[in-house]
């Protein structure tokens, strides 16, 4: 993982995020700063899996906590903020994707084929990400997002589930039935490649 | 890939996923690719930025009013139902308030008949009463 924040869990006791959300709700700056140290990093990197563009993304961010901002009086200070604030930031980043028809920016693999690494190893590179391209493909928007927070990201199933407010075994089985998929995928073509 | 979980895997047998292969963690970084460096402080600065005006716009501790109406909404009808409930148990469970309600009532209908001397039927058993009383040669 490339970016590290805090985990809802962790920074926000109960009650002391009920206390910050009362506050916010009663026009306190400070206490809002708060809310975005807390929750930003999380809110960035689902915002770039959703939109893979990083001024997208941050604009998305942006556009959430506001949003957010908009809506905290119907917001009950004694529920955990993350989920309801994630699920706003999901929704908008939906949106934002129709709408906008967001500029698709070709990822950045940190494993790039070498320069300087041997034209057949390339070359073998070059065929499994094809490959998990393929398999990746057959999933769903959803499906590809819960991949990308639990398995790049390092968000648990819970997690993932209360950011997209989807059941917790519905994330397991996704995970589950894609790796599964990857699985089988690069194993044929080794047995091929190696054959 | 199905979007739901198929009927012969009910929701308990899924096992957590553990750490994917590093080669399938690998290959799907080398898709996906990882979230880029962001400079925290700039972008929490931009965020709170653009709130500015809405937080500017609230009266600071409103958040204790908000929550005292909230509850208001919840306690102030619990409050009445529960009054209304006490006085119908009040009424109905006082000793002797049967027997006190058809004091009530008899009292009621000995008065209303105290007002009837009127009665056309009454006088005229009253006169023949006392015809007969007075003169019982007739």
């Amino acid at each position: 993982m490339t970016w590290s924040g805090s985990r809802s869990s962790d920074p926000s006791a109960p009650g002391a995020e009920s206390r910050l959300i009362e506050q916010v709700q009663g026009g306190d700056a400070g206490a809002f700063g708060e809310l975005v140290r807390r929750y930003q990093r999380r809110a960035f990197a689902i915002a770039w899996r959703l939109l893979r563009h990083r001024e997208d993304a941050e604009d998305l961010v942006q556009d959430s906590f506001t949003a957010a901002l908009d809506r905290i009086d119907s917001f009950d200070a004694a529920r955990p903020f993350g989920p309801w604030f994630f699920r706003i930031l999901v929704n908008r980043g939906h949106n934002a994707r129709d709408a906008r028809r967001v500029r698709q920016t070709e990822p950045i693999p940190d494993e790039l084929p070498s320069a300087h690494g041997s034209p057949a190893r390339d070359a073998e590179r070059a065929e499994i990400a094809d490959r998990v391209a393929a398999a990746l493909a057959e999933l769903g928007d959803r499906q590809q997002l819960v991949v990308q927070l639990h398995e790049l990201d390092g968000f648990s199933t819970a997690e993932v589930a209360e950011m997209l407010d989807i059941a917790e075994p519905t994330v397991r089985w996704t995970l589950h039935a894609a790796r599964k998929r990857l699985r089988t995928d690069l194993a044929a073509w080794k047995e091929r490649h190696d054959a | 890939m199905p979007d739901h979980i198929p009927h012969a895997h009910r929701p308990d047998d899924i096992p957590e996923p553990g750490s994917p292969e590093p080669e399938l963690r690998a290959a799907l970084r080398a898709h996906y690719g990882d979230v880029p460096a962001v400079e925290w402080d700039a972008l929490e600065a931009r965020v709170a930025d653009a709130a500015r005006f809405r937080l500017a716009g609230r009266v600071p501790g409103s958040g204790w009013r908000r929550s005292a109406d909230r509850w208001g909404r919840v306690a102030i009808p619990a409050g009445l139902a529960a009054t209304l409930l006490l006085a119908a148990g009040l009424a109905f469970s006082t000793p002797g308030g049967d027997d006190e309600a058809l004091a009530v009532d008899e009292i009621v209908a000995v008065a209303a008949s105290d007002a009837l001397p009127l009665d056309p039927l009454t006088m005229i058993d009253q006169d023949a009463f006392l015809a007969a009383v007075l003169d019982p040669a007739e």
